[in-house]
């Protein structure tokens, strides 16, 4: 390795961090999916939608002091074993707007080399559930579109993970729009906000207030 | 009768007034009438009932006589009789409806009884133990015969003609309903199915009340700036065929109900015209241009007439268009990475004038890429040049890379798991958590980044270094017959490099030794790789390829006299292929041999040396050792020495003569040698 010219990765660009996420959510009932599924890949660029499976693990942090808690999700694919773990710092949703066309909050996602689920919680977390979802991707210009049922592990052991003893938590699949894009920069929401509609009245994407969810739990 | 008698004492005693004092009231007593009221009519007008004659009262004695009561009234009370008796005597008017009644209630239980008989089921009677279990102990089911009606075919027949004549009218109905609608629609191509057939080749969309198409390959990823869009017009038949591009009027049935129109820029005809030309003004002969002519679909269209009958013309409209857009598009891209490209491989640099980009790629070679637009076919101007080559693998390569960069904007990897961040290719998103440097990102990146400018210039190149090598070959093989060698044409070969094997023997000596290669035509050398493993780059410039193959002709030469000279018994004293050395300066390179007869009688020196004029020339040496002459000089000097005792030492000395190479028999240089080889021993 050449001293001299040691370019390291970080270098340049720091555009991974500090990223804001419009998305839409939504949710069809498992009779009507077919029906999206065709308006999807009609809608979308002229691919074939791809299969995931993915596991998703929600950690809390709560600190004494802050009514609200630090979520991180980390996500591993089932179909591609090879494909690093990812860690997902998710922000609260940006509650102020209702000018605003989608909904927003701020997204750091970076890849991890091994299970990161030791590292988390020593640091603290929590983990509080933890999900899979299968279901096919959809992608239109820097939109990603995904449509997922989520599964739960019907075993309790959250360590031992078994892909075939997986069952349903509900007959809908999980719609979600969501498009990535810098700080300050709102030219996305009104993507994602005309491409909600274009998918309306099979699934009705709008705006959720999270806190309500969050109450609940 | 009794209300009368009642009204008149009523009468009587309702009297007022007289107190039985005046005796001259009259009191009249009727008694009532015997027989019944049968009616009354409106005027008052009673009608009685005939009263019984005696016949009719002794029936109606008799009928009072209840037969079926008669056993009960056995066994019962005789008292009971009596208010039967009274009681029948109510009952008189009801009583055809009781026994009607009756008779049905019998005749029900009888059918019950059978049924439950043949079904022995057990009845309600007592002694149910003497029933038997054989079902058909007392009644059994039996299959009722009805008689036969007697046939009458005539009926029949004239029924079943009848309603086959029905369910024929009504086929008959249907057919000529779809007959008439056929050959309406066959007739003229209706509006709508000519824009079906449209949509079946072309993206089409209602906006608004105009029909939009696009023609552009938008969804196949491409981003050019021009949408492609066009617009479907309801034509009415009123309008005159302007079609006649071909100069056939088109039948009348292809009149299409549809036309089509595209924006003003994409008309006309469009065809990219890529060509190598030699600049050489040295060389006489006729130009070797290679050209390669390409549009995407423009030989679709022209080739096949057949075809174009039955396209309507708004398909060939389009696909013009579309060729146009292509084109255009193709052109575009290659000018803006012509600018950007800084291409050390070009001897020039790419110099773009108006539709032409062109460059020199080696000094006296140019490639030209130029954008042909016409507004009539240009179907005549590719037949009147002769000289144009075919060159397939431009074509390709150039649509593959084009259609490689669409589908890369396209088919984004999908990020596994889907919160990945998108459009990373596998390895950076391994890079990120190993420990990668950008360098090696940044090599793996480019590892299948070809631009098409630098694919065209390298294909160029490519093209024009194995058309001098096989100029090169051809031109050894007309000069050296020789050792013969032969070249194959490898079809292992890509866009960027191609072989060629050769193989040098001389005739009849092929077992003797070979001298095998392979020379390989790339971008900017020429590769030689030798059986034994030894790679040798040589210049692209024809006569360094000359040169190196010469150099190769006299070193095969060298290595047949090694082993020719072994095989027959020779001793090799020495063998030198390549020695740099050589008296005379115009020598590139000298290759001798030396060897001696089995029985060191005479010995051989045999230099091959290759010229700076690009010759071989052989040198033939012979020394005799124990020659009559010899022998004879040497004892005449010095008669006491040690030669007259010892004849080992006979065999030093001698003068080294050379050889009259015209006169020796053999047909080429190692049959010649054999020759003189197989002399040389047979002396003595």
């Amino acid at each position: 390795m050449n001293d001299a010219s040691y370019h390291p990765l970080s270098a340049d660009s720091a555009s991974n961090v500090n990223l804001q996420e419009f998305f839409l959510q939504g949710s069809v009932l498992d009779g009507s999916i077919d029906k999206l599924f065709g308006r999807l890949q009609g809608i979308c660029d002229n691919v074939k939608p791809e299969m995931f499976t993915d596991r998703e693990r929600t950690y809390y942090l709560s600190t004494p002091g802050l009514t609200t808690s630090v979520m991180v999700k980390a996500c591993k694919s089932v179909i591609q074993p090879s494909a690093p773990w990812q860690i997902k710092y998710i922000g609260n949703i940006e509650a102020a707007d209702h000018t605003k066309p989608a909904m927003i909050r701020s997204n750091v996602t970076v890849a991890v080399s091994q299970d990161p689920s030791q590292f988390l919680e020593e640091l603290g977390f929590i983990l509080r559930y933890e999900v899979v979802l299968r279901g096919q991707f959809y992608r239109k210009g820097n939109l990603k579109v995904t449509v997922a049922k989520l599964l739960l592990n019907s075993g309790i052991a959250a360590s031992t993970f078994d892909a075939t003893k997986l069952e349903a938590a509900n007959t809908s699949h999980l719609v979600e729009i969501s498009a990535l894009s810098l700080m300050r920069d709102d030219g996305a929401a009104e993507e994602v906000r005309h491409f909600a509609q274009l998918l309306a009245p099979i699934a009705m994407m709008e705006k959720v207030d999270h806190r309500r969810i969050q109450m609940h739990q | 009768m009794y209300a009368k008698l009642t009204f008149s004492m009523l009468v009587a005693g309702m009297h007022p007034g007289s107190g039985m004092t005046e005796q001259n009231d009259k009191i009249s007593i009727a008694s009532l009438s015997e027989n019944k009221i049968q009616e009354i009519s409106y005027d008052g007008q009673e009608t009685y009932f005939k009263p019984f004659t005696l016949s009719e009262s002794l029936t109606d004695l008799a009928n009072r006589i209840n037969f079926l009561n008669e056993d009960d009234n056995d066994c019962e009370d005789g008292e009971e009789e009596d208010p039967k008796g009274f009681h029948q005597a109510k009952q008189w008017p009801w009583r055809d409806i009781h026994s009607h009644l009756q008779r049905a209630l019998i005749e029900m239980n009888v059918l019950v009884d059978v049924i439950s008989i043949t079904q022995n089921k057990p009845t309600t009677l007592k002694d149910s133990a003497a029933e038997s279990s054989d079902a058909n102990r007392y009644l059994m089911y039996d299959l009722a015969q009805k008689d036969s009606e007697p046939t009458k075919p005539m009926l029949q027949l004239i029924t079943k003609k009848k309603c086959l004549a029905g369910a024929a009218k009504i086929l008959l109905n249907g057919y000529e309903r779809l007959n008439k609608a056929w050959t309406e629609t066959s007739g003229q191509i209706s509006f709508h199915s000519a824009l079906l057939k449209l949509r079946k080749c072309w993206r089409v969309r209602r906006v608004g009340d105009k029909i939009m198409g696009d023609l552009s390959y938008r969804t196949a990823g491409s981003n050019f700036w021009h949408s492609g869009a066009f617009e479907v017009i309801k034509r009415s038949g009123d309008d005159t065929d302007e079609e006649s591009s071909y100069g056939s009027a088109l039948p009348s049935r292809l009149k299409s109900p549809i036309s089509v129109e595209v924006s003003s820029d994409l008309l006309g005809y469009a065809e990219i015209f890529v060509s190598v030309i030699n600049l050489d003004v040295h060389r006489d002969s006729l130009p070797d241009d290679v050209s390669e002519c390409f549009s995407l679909n423009f030989h679709d269209l022209m080739q096949s007439s057949v075809l174009r009958v039955n396209q309507p013309p708004w398909h060939q409209k389009l696909v013009n268009a579309q060729n146009v857009l292509f084109c255009k598009e193709f052109f575009t891209r290659l000018t803006k990475e012509a600018i950007q490209l800084r291409c050390r491989s070009l001897y020039s640099p790419f110099v773009i004038v108006g539709d032409t980009i062109s460059a020199l790629v080696f000094p006296h070679t140019q490639l030209s890429v130029h954008l042909r637009y016409k507004q009539k076919p240009l179907l005549d101007e590719k037949t009147g040049n002769s000289n144009i080559k075919s060159l397939f693998s431009f074509k390709h390569t150039l649509l593959q890379l084009l259609q490689k960069d669409h589908s890369k904007q396209l088919n984004i990897p999908t990020p596994h798991p889907t919160s990945a961040v998108l459009g990373l290719t596998p390895e950076m998103r391994h890079a990120s958590i190993q420990p990668w440097s950008s360098m090696q990102l940044d090599t793996t990146l480019k590892r299948d980044d070809d631009s098409l400018a630098e694919a065209m210039v390298k294909m160029a190149k490519h093209y024009e270094v194995r058309r001098r090598l096989a100029k090169v070959i051809k031109m050894i093989l007309n000069e050296y017959s020789d050792p013969d060698i032969q070249a194959h044409w490898l079809t292992l070969s890509n866009q960027y490099e191609s072989c060629v094997r050769m193989t040098m023997a001389s005739f009849g000596y092929e077992a003797c030794h070979r001298t095998v290669f392979q020379a390989t035509a790339m971008a900017d050398k020429v590769k030689f790789l030798h059986r034994e493993g030894k790679i040798v780059f040589v210049e692209v410039d024809e006569s360094c390829i000359y040169k190196y193959l010469v150099t190769l002709i006299s070193g095969h030469q060298t290595l047949t006299l090694d082993k020719l000279a072994r095989n027959m018994g020779w001793n090799v004293l020495q063998v030198t292929p390549r020695s740099g050395i050589d008296f005379n300066s115009s020598v590139i390179n000298r290759g001798s041999l030396v060897a001696s007869s089995p029985s060191f009688d005479s010995y051989v020196g045999i230099v091959c040396s290759t010229t700076y004029q690009g010759t071989v020339e052989y040198d033939v040496k012979v020394k005799y050792t124990k020659s009559p002459e010899n022998k004879s000089t040497k004892t005449s000097k010095d008669p006491e020495l040690l030669a007259m005792q010892f004849d080992k030492y006979m065999s030093i000395g001698g003068i080294w003569q050379k050889v009259n190479w015209q006169k020796i028999y053999g047909r080429n240089f190692i049959n010649k040698v054999e020759t003189l080889l197989t002399c040389l021993v047979n002396y003595d």
